[in-house]
Protein backbone atom coordinates (compact mmCIF):
# COMPACT_ATOMS: atom_id res chain seq x y z
CA UNK A 1 0.00 0.00 0.00
CA UNK A 2 1.29 3.62 -0.65
CA UNK A 3 3.50 4.80 2.53
CA UNK A 4 1.24 8.03 2.97
CA UNK A 5 -2.12 6.70 3.06
CA UNK A 6 -0.42 3.57 5.39
CA UNK A 7 0.29 6.11 8.00
CA UNK A 8 -1.54 8.80 6.96
CA UNK A 9 -3.69 10.69 10.34
CA UNK A 10 -7.05 8.80 9.56
CA UNK A 11 -7.74 5.33 9.16
CA UNK A 12 -8.29 3.36 5.83
CA UNK A 13 -9.91 0.35 5.19
CA UNK A 14 -11.80 -1.16 1.88
CA UNK A 15 -13.83 -4.53 1.70
CA UNK A 16 -15.50 -6.03 -1.28
CA UNK A 17 -19.34 -6.74 -1.81
CA UNK A 18 -19.13 -9.84 0.41
CA UNK A 19 -17.51 -7.91 3.12
CA UNK A 20 -14.06 -9.57 2.94
CA UNK A 21 -11.32 -6.90 4.25
CA UNK A 22 -8.83 -6.37 1.42
CA UNK A 23 -6.73 -3.57 2.63
CA UNK A 24 -6.44 -1.83 6.14
CA UNK A 25 -3.59 0.77 6.96
CA UNK A 26 -1.72 1.11 9.94
CA UNK A 27 -3.02 3.86 11.51
CA UNK A 28 -6.41 1.42 11.97
CA UNK A 29 -4.07 -1.44 12.71
CA UNK A 30 -2.97 0.76 16.10
CA UNK A 31 -6.50 2.34 16.87
CA UNK A 32 -7.90 -1.34 17.27
CA UNK A 33 -4.74 -2.81 18.20
CA UNK A 34 -4.48 -5.48 15.41
CA UNK A 35 -1.09 -6.40 13.77
CA UNK A 36 0.23 -6.11 10.04
CA UNK A 37 -2.30 -8.81 8.35
CA UNK A 38 -4.50 -10.06 11.03
CA UNK A 39 -7.34 -8.08 9.56
CA UNK A 40 -7.30 -8.97 5.68
CA UNK A 41 -9.49 -11.22 4.51
CA UNK A 42 -12.11 -11.30 7.59
CA UNK A 43 -15.36 -10.00 7.59
CA UNK A 44 -15.80 -6.37 7.70
CA UNK A 45 -18.48 -7.53 10.64
CA UNK A 46 -15.60 -9.07 12.96
CA UNK A 47 -14.45 -5.03 13.45
CA UNK A 48 -18.14 -3.96 14.31
CA UNK A 49 -19.96 -4.31 17.89
CA UNK A 50 -23.59 -6.25 17.46
CA UNK A 51 -25.23 -3.09 17.04
CA UNK A 52 -23.21 -1.86 14.13
CA UNK A 53 -23.32 -4.92 12.48
CA UNK A 54 -27.38 -4.39 12.23
CA UNK A 55 -26.39 -0.85 11.49
CA UNK A 56 -23.91 -2.09 8.85
CA UNK A 57 -26.43 -4.35 7.16
CA UNK A 58 -29.63 -2.13 7.45
CA UNK A 59 -27.96 1.35 6.29
CA UNK A 60 -24.16 1.33 5.79
CA UNK A 61 -23.86 -1.21 3.26
CA UNK A 62 -27.18 -0.71 0.89
CA UNK A 63 -26.29 3.46 1.11
CA UNK A 64 -22.77 2.49 -0.36
CA UNK A 65 -24.67 -0.12 -2.93
CA UNK A 66 -27.30 2.23 -4.36
CA UNK A 67 -25.93 5.47 -3.47
CA UNK A 68 -22.07 4.81 -4.54
CA UNK A 69 -20.94 6.57 -1.30
CA UNK A 70 -21.53 7.33 2.06
CA UNK A 71 -20.63 10.09 4.20
CA UNK A 72 -20.64 11.24 7.71
CA UNK A 73 -21.62 8.16 9.23
CA UNK A 74 -21.10 7.46 12.73
CA UNK A 75 -20.09 3.92 13.61
CA UNK A 76 -18.66 2.26 16.56
CA UNK A 77 -15.67 -0.29 15.72
CA UNK A 78 -14.24 -3.07 18.03
CA UNK A 79 -11.02 -3.29 18.60
CA UNK A 80 -9.12 -6.42 19.56
CA UNK A 81 -9.29 -5.95 23.16
CA UNK A 82 -12.86 -5.52 22.98
CA UNK A 83 -13.10 -1.93 23.37
CA UNK A 84 -15.35 0.53 21.15
CA UNK A 85 -13.63 3.33 19.14
CA UNK A 86 -16.08 6.16 17.97
CA UNK A 87 -15.36 6.77 14.28
CA UNK A 88 -16.63 9.30 11.64
CA UNK A 89 -16.80 7.84 8.30
CA UNK A 90 -16.87 8.18 4.35
CA UNK A 91 -16.60 5.36 1.81
CA UNK A 92 -17.23 5.13 -1.65
CA UNK A 93 -17.74 2.58 -4.02
CA UNK A 94 -15.15 2.21 -6.90
CA UNK A 95 -13.88 -0.38 -9.25
CA UNK A 96 -10.49 -1.85 -8.96
CA UNK A 97 -9.12 -5.14 -10.64
CA UNK A 98 -12.28 -5.45 -12.55
CA UNK A 99 -14.75 -5.90 -9.30
CA UNK A 100 -16.57 -3.33 -7.20
CA UNK A 101 -14.38 -2.19 -3.59
CA UNK A 102 -15.81 -0.06 -0.84
CA UNK A 103 -13.03 2.32 0.27
CA UNK A 104 -13.37 3.49 3.74
CA UNK A 105 -11.79 6.54 5.57
CA UNK A 106 -12.05 7.03 9.53
CA UNK A 107 -11.89 9.58 11.81
CA UNK A 108 -12.30 9.14 15.54
CA UNK A 109 -14.87 10.99 17.02
CA UNK A 110 -14.16 10.63 20.72
CA UNK A 111 -14.24 14.44 21.86
CA UNK A 112 -17.04 14.92 19.82
CA UNK A 113 -19.07 12.04 20.51
CA UNK A 114 -19.37 13.33 24.36
CA UNK A 115 -20.70 16.40 23.82
CA UNK A 116 -23.18 15.05 21.25
CA UNK A 117 -23.86 13.18 24.19
CA UNK A 118 -24.87 15.55 26.63
CA UNK A 119 -26.42 17.54 23.79
CA UNK A 120 -29.07 14.99 23.06
CA UNK A 121 -29.28 14.69 27.09
CA UNK A 122 -30.35 18.12 26.96
CA UNK A 123 -32.53 17.55 24.08
CA UNK A 124 -34.73 15.04 25.60
CA UNK A 125 -34.82 16.42 28.84
CA UNK A 126 -36.27 19.94 26.97
CA UNK A 127 -38.72 17.81 24.75
CA UNK A 128 -39.93 16.51 28.26
CA UNK A 129 -40.11 19.68 30.06
CA UNK A 130 -42.15 21.27 26.80
CA UNK A 131 -44.46 18.43 26.97
CA UNK A 132 -45.13 19.03 30.89
CA UNK A 133 -45.70 22.54 29.76
CA UNK A 134 -47.73 22.02 27.16
CA UNK A 135 -50.11 19.93 29.36
CA UNK A 136 -50.45 22.33 31.51
CA UNK A 137 -51.30 25.21 29.31
CA UNK A 138 -53.63 22.88 27.98
CA UNK A 139 -55.68 22.04 31.28
CA UNK A 140 -55.21 26.33 31.93
CA UNK A 141 -56.36 27.82 28.81
CA UNK A 142 -60.25 26.65 29.52
CA UNK A 143 -61.79 27.46 32.09
CA UNK A 144 -65.09 27.71 32.01
CA UNK A 145 -67.31 29.67 35.24
CA UNK A 146 -70.65 29.20 36.03
CA UNK A 147 -71.35 32.66 37.19
CA UNK A 148 -75.02 32.02 38.54
CA UNK A 149 -77.32 29.07 37.84
CA UNK A 150 -77.47 28.95 33.43
CA UNK A 151 -75.05 31.83 33.04
CA UNK A 152 -71.06 30.57 31.86
CA UNK A 153 -68.11 32.94 31.58
CA UNK A 154 -65.55 32.32 29.72
CA UNK A 155 -62.23 33.90 30.41
CA UNK A 156 -59.96 34.55 27.63
CA UNK A 157 -56.22 34.74 28.83
CA UNK A 158 -53.05 35.43 26.99
CA UNK A 159 -53.51 34.84 23.05
CA UNK A 160 -55.42 32.85 21.28
CA UNK A 161 -54.01 30.34 18.49
CA UNK A 162 -56.56 27.83 16.69
CA UNK A 163 -55.18 24.69 18.63
CA UNK A 164 -56.73 27.02 22.12
CA UNK A 165 -59.49 28.09 19.71
CA UNK A 166 -60.62 24.64 19.14
CA UNK A 167 -60.36 23.14 22.54
CA UNK A 168 -62.03 26.65 24.24
CA UNK A 169 -65.22 25.94 21.68
CA UNK A 170 -65.29 22.66 22.68
CA UNK A 171 -65.05 23.18 26.45
CA UNK A 172 -67.75 25.62 26.07
CA UNK A 173 -70.18 23.38 24.10
CA UNK A 174 -69.95 21.01 26.66
CA UNK A 175 -70.23 23.49 29.31
CA UNK A 176 -73.37 24.37 27.80
CA UNK A 177 -75.34 21.27 27.38
CA UNK A 178 -73.72 19.81 31.04
CA UNK A 179 -75.09 22.96 33.02
CA UNK A 180 -77.81 24.01 31.15
CA UNK A 181 -76.73 27.34 30.09
CA UNK A 182 -78.83 30.12 29.03
CA UNK A 183 -76.31 33.18 28.52
CA UNK A 184 -72.59 32.44 28.02
CA UNK A 185 -70.03 35.58 28.28
CA UNK A 186 -67.18 35.67 26.33
CA UNK A 187 -64.56 37.87 28.23
CA UNK A 188 -61.61 39.63 26.23
CA UNK A 189 -60.57 41.70 28.64
CA UNK A 190 -57.41 39.68 29.40
CA UNK A 191 -56.61 38.71 26.04
CA UNK A 192 -53.02 39.88 24.62
CA UNK A 193 -53.61 40.72 21.34
CA UNK A 194 -56.61 40.92 18.71
CA UNK A 195 -55.89 39.82 15.56
CA UNK A 196 -58.30 39.60 12.47
CA UNK A 197 -57.37 35.50 13.33
CA UNK A 198 -58.56 35.66 16.71
CA UNK A 199 -61.46 37.57 15.92
CA UNK A 200 -62.43 34.96 13.35
CA UNK A 201 -61.91 31.85 16.18
CA UNK A 202 -63.86 34.54 18.61
CA UNK A 203 -66.71 34.72 16.44
CA UNK A 204 -66.96 31.05 14.96
CA UNK A 205 -67.16 29.93 19.08
CA UNK A 206 -69.77 32.19 19.50
CA UNK A 207 -71.90 31.27 16.32
CA UNK A 208 -72.10 27.21 17.91
CA UNK A 209 -72.84 28.80 21.30
CA UNK A 210 -76.23 30.17 19.37
CA UNK A 211 -76.74 27.24 17.63
CA UNK A 212 -77.16 25.35 20.92
CA UNK A 213 -79.84 27.79 22.24
CA UNK A 214 -77.67 29.95 24.67
CA UNK A 215 -77.37 33.45 23.96
CA UNK A 216 -73.60 34.92 23.93
CA UNK A 217 -72.37 38.12 25.37
CA UNK A 218 -68.87 39.87 24.56
CA UNK A 219 -67.07 41.76 26.83
CA UNK A 220 -64.06 43.66 27.96
CA UNK A 221 -63.86 45.12 24.64
CA UNK A 222 -61.52 48.19 24.86
CA UNK A 223 -60.88 50.82 21.82
CA UNK A 224 -58.20 49.14 19.87
CA UNK A 225 -59.88 45.68 19.55
CA UNK A 226 -63.17 48.11 18.21
CA UNK A 227 -61.43 49.21 15.93
CA UNK A 228 -59.90 45.85 14.96
CA UNK A 229 -63.41 44.42 14.84
CA UNK A 230 -64.21 46.91 12.29
CA UNK A 231 -61.86 47.06 10.35
CA UNK A 232 -61.96 43.07 9.63
CA UNK A 233 -65.36 43.53 9.05
CA UNK A 234 -66.29 40.89 11.80
CA UNK A 235 -69.62 39.80 12.02
CA UNK A 236 -71.03 40.15 15.17
CA UNK A 237 -74.32 39.34 14.74
CA UNK A 238 -76.67 37.74 17.32
CA UNK A 239 -74.56 38.77 19.73
CA UNK A 240 -74.17 41.31 22.57
CA UNK A 241 -71.57 43.28 23.24
CA UNK A 242 -70.66 45.49 26.11
CA UNK A 243 -67.77 47.27 26.97
CA UNK A 244 -67.13 45.43 30.66
CA UNK A 245 -67.57 42.24 32.46
CA UNK A 246 -69.26 43.86 34.57
CA UNK A 247 -72.20 45.24 32.13
CA UNK A 248 -72.03 42.08 30.72
CA UNK A 249 -72.66 40.15 33.55
CA UNK A 250 -75.41 42.05 34.62
CA UNK A 251 -76.88 42.32 30.69
CA UNK A 252 -76.68 37.95 31.01
CA UNK A 253 -78.03 37.50 34.39
CA UNK A 254 -81.24 39.49 33.26
CA UNK A 255 -81.47 37.54 30.28
CA UNK A 256 -81.61 33.81 32.00
CA UNK A 257 -83.50 35.31 34.75
CA UNK A 258 -86.05 36.61 32.29
CA UNK A 259 -85.50 33.02 30.38
CA UNK A 260 -86.38 31.27 34.11
CA UNK A 261 -89.81 33.33 34.10
CA UNK A 262 -90.92 32.27 30.70
CA UNK A 263 -90.29 28.65 31.44
CA UNK A 264 -92.16 28.97 34.50
CA UNK A 265 -94.63 30.65 33.14
CA UNK B 1 -59.38 6.35 -1.69
CA UNK B 2 -57.18 3.14 -3.39
CA UNK B 3 -55.70 6.32 -5.30
CA UNK B 4 -54.54 7.37 -1.54
CA UNK B 5 -52.95 4.60 -0.52
CA UNK B 6 -51.00 4.36 -3.97
CA UNK B 7 -49.85 8.05 -3.06
CA UNK B 8 -49.41 7.19 0.54
CA UNK B 9 -46.89 4.10 -0.06
CA UNK B 10 -45.52 5.59 -3.09
CA UNK B 11 -46.41 2.68 -5.05
CA UNK B 12 -44.93 1.46 -8.35
CA UNK B 13 -46.17 -0.99 -10.83
CA UNK B 14 -43.90 -2.31 -13.53
CA UNK B 15 -43.61 -5.81 -15.41
CA UNK B 16 -45.26 -7.04 -18.81
CA UNK B 17 -46.99 -10.14 -16.91
CA UNK B 18 -50.23 -10.54 -14.95
CA UNK B 19 -49.44 -12.69 -11.80
CA UNK B 20 -48.33 -10.21 -9.22
CA UNK B 21 -45.15 -10.06 -7.13
CA UNK B 22 -45.04 -7.87 -4.18
CA UNK B 23 -41.69 -6.80 -3.01
CA UNK B 24 -41.49 -5.64 0.40
CA UNK B 25 -38.78 -4.04 1.89
CA UNK B 26 -37.31 -4.53 5.60
CA UNK B 27 -36.02 -2.17 7.84
CA UNK B 28 -33.58 0.50 7.15
CA UNK B 29 -34.32 1.37 3.42
CA UNK B 30 -36.72 1.40 0.98
CA UNK B 31 -38.02 0.11 -2.18
CA UNK B 32 -34.82 0.75 -3.97
CA UNK B 33 -33.07 -2.19 -2.21
CA UNK B 34 -35.12 -4.35 -4.86
CA UNK B 35 -33.69 -2.51 -7.54
CA UNK B 36 -31.03 -5.45 -8.34
CA UNK B 37 -33.43 -8.03 -8.19
CA UNK B 38 -36.99 -7.13 -9.64
CA UNK B 39 -35.83 -6.63 -13.48
CA UNK B 40 -35.21 -10.53 -13.98
CA UNK B 41 -38.93 -11.00 -13.55
CA UNK B 42 -39.80 -8.39 -15.04
CA UNK B 43 -41.06 -10.47 -18.26
CA UNK B 44 -43.40 -12.86 -16.31
CA UNK B 45 -44.40 -10.83 -13.90
CA UNK B 46 -46.88 -8.11 -12.53
CA UNK B 47 -43.89 -6.26 -10.09
CA UNK B 48 -45.62 -4.31 -7.37
CA UNK B 49 -42.89 -2.00 -5.46
CA UNK B 50 -44.34 0.12 -2.53
CA UNK B 51 -42.52 2.37 0.98
CA UNK B 52 -44.21 1.41 3.71
CA UNK B 53 -45.60 4.69 5.77
CA UNK B 54 -41.97 6.78 6.98
CA UNK B 55 -40.02 5.08 4.45
CA UNK B 56 -38.38 6.41 1.43
CA UNK B 57 -41.07 8.68 -0.54
CA UNK B 58 -43.55 8.00 1.39
CA UNK B 59 -46.13 10.23 2.57
CA UNK B 60 -45.12 11.17 6.25
CA UNK B 61 -48.14 12.89 6.93
CA UNK B 62 -49.98 9.66 6.90
CA UNK B 63 -46.81 8.42 9.64
CA UNK B 64 -49.09 7.52 13.14
CA UNK B 65 -46.89 6.65 16.58
CA UNK B 66 -48.79 4.46 17.36
CA UNK B 67 -49.87 2.31 14.84
CA UNK B 68 -46.51 2.30 13.03
CA UNK B 69 -45.03 1.18 16.50
CA UNK B 70 -45.97 -2.46 15.95
CA UNK B 71 -45.60 -4.78 12.91
CA UNK B 72 -49.48 -4.57 12.77
CA UNK B 73 -49.42 -1.23 11.08
CA UNK B 74 -46.92 -2.75 8.17
CA UNK B 75 -49.40 -5.81 8.18
CA UNK B 76 -51.96 -3.01 7.69
CA UNK B 77 -49.84 -1.68 4.61
CA UNK B 78 -49.36 -4.76 2.69
CA UNK B 79 -53.00 -5.03 3.00
CA UNK B 80 -54.01 -1.76 2.19
CA UNK B 81 -51.75 -2.11 -1.27
CA UNK B 82 -52.88 -5.55 -2.29
CA UNK B 83 -56.73 -4.24 -1.93
CA UNK B 84 -55.91 -0.77 -3.34
CA UNK B 85 -54.50 -2.50 -6.63
CA UNK B 86 -57.39 -5.75 -6.20
CA UNK B 87 -54.32 -8.07 -6.22
CA UNK B 88 -54.90 -12.14 -6.10
CA UNK B 89 -52.70 -14.61 -6.25
CA UNK B 90 -49.73 -12.46 -4.71
CA UNK B 91 -46.18 -13.91 -4.44
CA UNK B 92 -45.11 -11.60 -1.85
CA UNK B 93 -41.67 -10.89 -1.39
CA UNK B 94 -40.29 -9.95 1.83
CA UNK B 95 -36.81 -9.05 3.21
CA UNK B 96 -35.93 -9.45 7.43
CA UNK B 97 -38.67 -8.23 9.52
CA UNK B 98 -41.15 -7.65 5.64
CA UNK B 99 -41.18 -11.74 5.93
CA UNK B 100 -42.76 -11.70 9.58
CA UNK B 101 -45.09 -8.62 7.65
CA UNK B 102 -45.65 -11.18 5.57
CA UNK B 103 -46.67 -14.25 7.03
CA UNK B 104 -49.03 -11.91 9.46
CA UNK B 105 -50.59 -10.69 6.33
CA UNK B 106 -51.18 -13.90 4.92
CA UNK B 107 -52.80 -15.02 8.12
CA UNK B 108 -55.32 -11.64 7.89
CA UNK B 109 -55.81 -12.45 4.46
CA UNK B 110 -54.93 -15.92 3.31
CA UNK B 111 -56.40 -16.21 0.68
CA UNK B 112 -54.77 -12.99 -1.52
CA UNK B 113 -51.47 -15.10 -1.23
CA UNK B 114 -50.57 -17.58 -3.45
CA UNK B 115 -46.20 -17.98 -1.59
CA UNK B 116 -44.23 -15.98 0.62
CA UNK B 117 -40.61 -15.70 -0.19
CA UNK B 118 -38.51 -14.95 3.22
CA UNK B 119 -35.45 -13.41 2.49
CA UNK B 120 -33.42 -13.64 5.69
CA UNK B 121 -36.30 -13.72 7.60
CA UNK B 122 -36.43 -14.56 11.89
CA UNK B 123 -39.53 -14.52 14.03
CA UNK B 124 -37.79 -13.15 17.00
CA UNK B 125 -34.60 -11.17 17.19
CA UNK B 126 -33.37 -11.41 20.63
CA UNK B 127 -32.24 -14.82 22.98
CA UNK B 128 -34.95 -16.52 25.04
CA UNK B 129 -32.66 -19.11 26.51
CA UNK B 130 -32.43 -21.74 27.17
CA UNK B 131 -33.37 -23.05 23.81
CA UNK B 132 -34.13 -20.13 21.48
CA UNK B 133 -31.16 -18.13 19.91
CA UNK B 134 -32.54 -15.01 17.91
CA UNK B 135 -29.24 -13.39 17.92
CA UNK B 136 -29.15 -10.02 20.30
CA UNK B 137 -29.85 -9.13 23.77
CA UNK B 138 -31.62 -6.03 24.81
CA UNK B 139 -28.56 -4.64 25.06
CA UNK B 140 -27.99 -4.79 21.57
CA UNK B 141 -30.71 -3.30 20.53
CA UNK B 142 -30.30 -0.44 22.20
CA UNK B 143 -26.89 0.02 21.17
CA UNK B 144 -28.74 0.65 17.47
CA UNK B 145 -30.82 2.77 18.51
CA UNK B 146 -28.43 4.89 20.41
CA UNK B 147 -26.27 4.59 16.73
CA UNK B 148 -29.48 5.60 14.75
CA UNK B 149 -29.93 8.44 16.97
CA UNK B 150 -26.21 9.90 16.23
CA UNK B 151 -26.74 9.41 12.29
CA UNK B 152 -28.00 12.26 10.63
CA UNK B 153 -29.64 10.12 7.33
CA UNK B 154 -32.87 11.34 5.73
CA UNK B 155 -34.13 12.64 9.28
CA UNK B 156 -37.49 14.40 8.62
CA UNK B 157 -37.04 17.18 11.12
CA UNK B 158 -33.80 17.91 12.75
CA UNK B 159 -35.28 19.50 16.31
CA UNK B 160 -39.25 19.03 16.14
CA UNK B 161 -41.39 16.86 14.90
CA UNK B 162 -42.75 20.06 12.70
CA UNK B 163 -44.36 17.58 9.70
CA UNK B 164 -46.63 15.61 11.71
CA UNK B 165 -47.85 18.10 14.15
CA UNK B 166 -48.83 20.60 11.24
CA UNK B 167 -50.86 18.41 8.60
CA UNK B 168 -52.34 21.77 7.40
CA UNK B 169 -49.17 22.65 6.36
CA UNK B 170 -47.88 20.44 3.44
CA UNK B 171 -44.69 22.84 2.53
CA UNK B 172 -43.62 21.50 5.88
CA UNK B 173 -42.88 18.06 3.98
CA UNK B 174 -39.27 18.34 2.45
CA UNK B 175 -38.10 16.43 0.29
CA UNK B 176 -35.62 14.15 2.00
CA UNK B 177 -31.99 14.00 -0.02
CA UNK B 178 -31.52 10.92 1.27
CA UNK B 179 -34.80 9.65 1.79
CA UNK B 180 -33.87 6.14 0.88
CA UNK B 181 -32.02 5.01 4.21
CA UNK B 182 -33.21 6.99 7.24
CA UNK B 183 -32.28 6.91 10.89
CA UNK B 184 -35.03 9.39 11.56
CA UNK B 185 -35.20 9.60 15.73
CA UNK B 186 -38.67 9.47 15.43
CA UNK B 187 -39.78 7.52 12.27
CA UNK B 188 -37.04 4.63 11.67
CA UNK B 189 -36.95 4.72 15.50
CA UNK B 190 -40.25 2.80 15.90
CA UNK B 191 -39.58 0.70 13.28
CA UNK B 192 -36.54 -0.21 14.39
CA UNK B 193 -38.48 -1.37 17.61
CA UNK B 194 -40.89 -2.50 15.87
CA UNK B 195 -39.06 -5.29 14.10
CA UNK B 196 -36.50 -6.06 16.79
CA UNK B 197 -38.37 -5.92 20.02
CA UNK B 198 -41.45 -7.79 18.48
CA UNK B 199 -41.81 -11.72 19.07
CA UNK B 200 -43.52 -13.88 16.29
CA UNK B 201 -42.85 -17.54 17.07
CA UNK B 202 -46.49 -18.04 18.51
CA UNK B 203 -47.87 -16.58 14.66
CA UNK B 204 -46.09 -19.25 12.84
CA UNK B 205 -48.37 -22.17 13.20
CA UNK B 206 -51.34 -20.09 12.06
CA UNK B 207 -49.95 -19.58 8.30
CA UNK B 208 -51.27 -21.36 6.20
CA UNK B 209 -49.51 -20.24 2.83
CA UNK B 210 -46.37 -22.07 1.36
CA UNK B 211 -43.12 -20.34 1.95
CA UNK B 212 -39.90 -20.26 1.04
CA UNK B 213 -37.13 -19.64 3.83
CA UNK B 214 -33.93 -17.70 2.19
CA UNK B 215 -31.20 -18.64 4.50
CA UNK B 216 -27.79 -16.46 4.02
CA UNK B 217 -24.47 -17.83 5.27
CA UNK B 218 -23.04 -15.86 8.05
CA UNK B 219 -26.20 -13.51 8.85
CA UNK B 220 -25.13 -12.27 12.59
CA UNK B 221 -28.86 -10.82 11.89
CA UNK B 222 -31.08 -14.19 11.02
CA UNK B 223 -28.50 -16.67 11.92
CA UNK B 224 -28.97 -20.33 10.44
CA UNK B 225 -30.49 -21.34 13.97
CA UNK B 226 -33.21 -19.07 13.00
CA UNK B 227 -33.56 -20.96 10.17
CA UNK B 228 -33.48 -24.23 11.06
CA UNK B 229 -36.42 -22.99 13.76
CA UNK B 230 -38.54 -21.74 11.04
CA UNK B 231 -38.04 -24.65 8.32
CA UNK B 232 -39.00 -26.54 11.91
CA UNK B 233 -42.28 -24.44 12.62
CA UNK B 234 -43.28 -22.86 9.57
CA UNK B 235 -46.07 -25.30 8.17
CA UNK B 236 -45.49 -25.93 4.22
CA UNK B 237 -42.38 -23.97 4.06
CA UNK B 238 -39.13 -24.79 2.11
CA UNK B 239 -35.33 -24.10 4.03
CA UNK B 240 -32.92 -23.06 1.03
CA UNK B 241 -29.67 -21.69 2.19
CA UNK B 242 -27.74 -19.97 0.30
CA UNK B 243 -24.01 -19.19 -0.84
CA UNK B 244 -24.20 -15.62 0.06
CA UNK B 245 -23.29 -14.42 3.38
CA UNK B 246 -24.81 -10.97 5.37
CA UNK B 247 -28.12 -9.93 5.67
CA UNK B 248 -28.93 -8.52 2.39
CA UNK B 249 -28.15 -11.22 -0.87
CA UNK B 250 -30.91 -8.99 -2.93
CA UNK B 251 -28.03 -6.43 -2.44
CA UNK B 252 -25.13 -8.04 -2.04
CA UNK B 253 -25.55 -11.16 -4.46
CA UNK B 254 -28.50 -10.41 -6.42
CA UNK B 255 -27.65 -13.21 -9.21
CA UNK B 256 -28.15 -16.13 -6.87
CA UNK B 257 -30.98 -14.40 -5.31
CA UNK B 258 -32.94 -14.26 -8.48
CA UNK B 259 -31.95 -17.59 -9.04
CA UNK B 260 -32.52 -19.31 -5.98
CA UNK B 261 -36.20 -17.24 -6.36
CA UNK B 262 -36.96 -18.59 -9.63
CA UNK B 263 -36.04 -22.06 -9.40
CA UNK B 264 -38.92 -22.37 -6.10
CA UNK B 265 -41.57 -20.50 -8.41
CA UNK B 266 -40.73 -23.19 -10.89
CA UNK B 267 -41.02 -25.85 -8.90
CA UNK B 268 -44.32 -24.69 -7.73
CA UNK B 269 -45.35 -24.10 -11.15
CA UNK B 270 -45.43 -28.10 -11.56
CA UNK B 271 -46.84 -29.03 -8.44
Amino acid sequence: MDELLNTAPCGFLAFADDGTILTVNATLLGWLGYDGGELLGRHVESVLPPAGRIFYQTHFFPLLKLHGRAEEVYLSLRSGGGDDVAVLVNAARVERGGAAVNDCVFVPMRQRRRFEDELLAAKREAEEANRIKDELIEELSTPVITVVDGVLLGPIIGSLNRERADLMTGALLRAVVERRARVVILDVTGARTMDADIVQHLSRAAAAVRLMGAGCVLTGISAGVARTLVRVGADLTGIEVRRTLADGLGFAMRAAGAGRHSRQR
Amino acid sequence: MSEDILKRNNVKVTGRGTRPMLFAHGFGCDQHMWRFVTPAFEDDYRIVLFDYVGAGQSDLRAWDAAKYSSLGGYTQDVLDVCKALRLNDVIFVGHSVSSVVGLLASIREPRRFARLVLVGPSPCYFNDPPDYRGGFERADIDGLLDLMEKNYIGWANFLAPTVMKNPERPELARELEESFCSTDPLIARRFAEATFLSDNRRDLPKVRVPSLIMQCSEDAIAPAEVGDYLSRHLPGSTLRVLGATGHCPHMSHPEETVRVIKEYLAAEAVS
